[in-house]
């Protein structure tokens, strides 16, 4: 995967997720697709590029929300090293391993953000809310993160295979 | 050699990073606005794609339906009634920029027109961007309006964006009064019911104050921001606060339910207004 591909894929990724509506009944959860992007990467690209593609998302998700710029960095690079980290003891590329790692990292997007807004006072954030996201999160998560994969991976073949043939 | 080469790619990174998260509001703001000013065309070009899209496909469900309940309707027919649906589609947009129209019209206070373009990425914020910023005169920290009522106020304003914090959002506070027995309170968000709707809740109410389900509820013009007398919704249910000492007030924000697809930013500062 080459920079220019993950910053493509983030970009695109990120203004898809301010069009798409949100999920009202789950407390106006976002469809997770910079989460899912960043496990693929992740799961299919070098340390260097992964560490990119986590501050890459992280300024996106902020600067297209009232967030103060660097909030969600720490998040991404969390997820993206930890996924990293496991990767060689996963299988990589099954529909079933990215819906748990999908459910997984929405449940921990949504701690996260909870914890920092509870401890930095930045938003008031209820027990209702919190458990309404955390059940959202746990269906988006185990839904969307593996139809991302397959798009991802899909368009990872597809650009090889364009490149090989003007080779 | 290798390895101190490395050493020094991380640090760097980490420094950047640690300088990142202590730049000052303003400099966060620009960079801030530079992603949002490259987006916003493309989110509104999107919006008007998503438009044209909903419009063709009204038209091909009417068309369908009459398919089923009359095979025998001969092309003409079928023209006519696609042309129904087009004609009553135009109707009602004329009749939403005809009550724009009056409504910017009826104002004292110098008002921009936007358009809403694109919805906030995180889903813990509820607001929406417009396409005007700080080149066509919008400002942080104006209120924001429609024909129903008042939508919230600006927040972070780029050259040519502007996000809009919701009345719905639990951080957007608005002074407001009852207007049916004149008592004042705080209206404050509390995000989206499982409907979809938007809701917020009016508090401090004093607790002797007839207040019932159906009363408008105002801005008070208190606070700066936002005008006096905007309409802000309607009570829904009235409930007395655990400690006894106020009621609450839960409230259908009228605008934010409605939201159209042009609002109206206040040009002026409210404090302005008022020393003058």
């Amino acid at each position: 995967m080459s920079r220019r591909f993950i910053t493509l894929l983030l970009v695109i990724g990120a203004f898809f997720q301010t069009m798409l509506p949100s999920w009202n009944v789950f407390g106006s959860l976002e469809l997770p697709l910079l989460t899912g992007l960043i496990i693929c990467i992740a799961l299919h690209t070098e340390r260097a590029k992964m560490f990119y593609a986590a501050v890459l998302a992280g300024l996106l998700h902020d600067a297209l929300c009232p967030a103060p710029l660097g909030l969600s960095i720490p998040f991404f690079i969390g997820l993206a090293s930890g996924v990293y980290w496991i990767r060689d003891e996963i299988f990589g590329d099954e529909p079933a391993t990215y819906a748990v790692l999908g459910a997984l990292a929405v449940i921990s997007e949504t701690l996260y953000y909870a914890l920092i807004f509870k401890l930095s006072g930045l938003r008031p954030v209820s027990g209702t809310l919190i458990a309404l996201r955390l059940a959202g999160g746990l269906i988006a998560g185990a839904v969307v993160v593996p139809l991302i994969s397959l798009l991802v991976v899909y368009l990872q073949h597809f650009n090889a295979e364009h490149r090989r043939r003007y080779i | 050699m290798l390895v101190q080469k490395s050493f020094f790619k991380w640090a760097t990174a980490v420094t950047a990073l640690v300088l990142l998260f202590n730049l000052p509001g303003g400099c966060t703001a620009r960079f801030k606005g530079l992603f949002k000013d490259a987006i916003t065309p493309l989110q509104g070009f999107s919006i008007k794609t998503m438009q044209s899209l909903k419009e063709g496909a009204d038209s091909v469900r009417g068309f369908g339906g009459l398919m089923k309940e009359n095979s025998r309707l001969s092309e003409e027919l079928i023209y006519l009634q696609t042309r129904l649906v087009e004609l009553e589609n135009l109707e009602q947009e004329n009749r939403h920029l005809q009550d724009q129209l009056d409504f910017y019209g009826r104002q004292k206070r110098a008002l921009i027109p936007c358009q809403v373009s694109a919805r906030t990425i995180s889903g813990w914020w509820q607001s929406v961007r417009l396409d005007k910023g700080r080149a066509q005169g919008v400002e942080a920290n104006r209120s924001v309006i429609s024909p129903d009522g008042l939508i919230g106020r600006t927040q972070n304003v780029s050259a040519y964006t502007a996000d809009v914090l919701l009345l719905s959002d639990p951080a957007c506070k608005v002074s407001a009064r009852v207007n049916r027995t004149g008592s004042f309170g705080l209206v404050s968000g509390r995000g989206v019911n499982a409907q979809g709707y938007p809701v917020a809740r009016m508090q401090f109410i004093h607790k002797d104050t007839p207040v019932q389900a159906g009363d408008a509820v105002m801005t008070s013009g208190l606070g700066g921001i936002f005008p006096k007398n905007i309409l802000i919704g309607y009570v829904e249910k009235v409930g007395l606060e655990e400690a006894g000492l106020y009621q609450y007030a839960d409230i259908i924000p009228k605008a934010v339910t409605e939201l159209m697809d042009v609002v109206f930013v206040s040009a002026e500062n409210e404090n302005a207004e008022a020393e003058e």
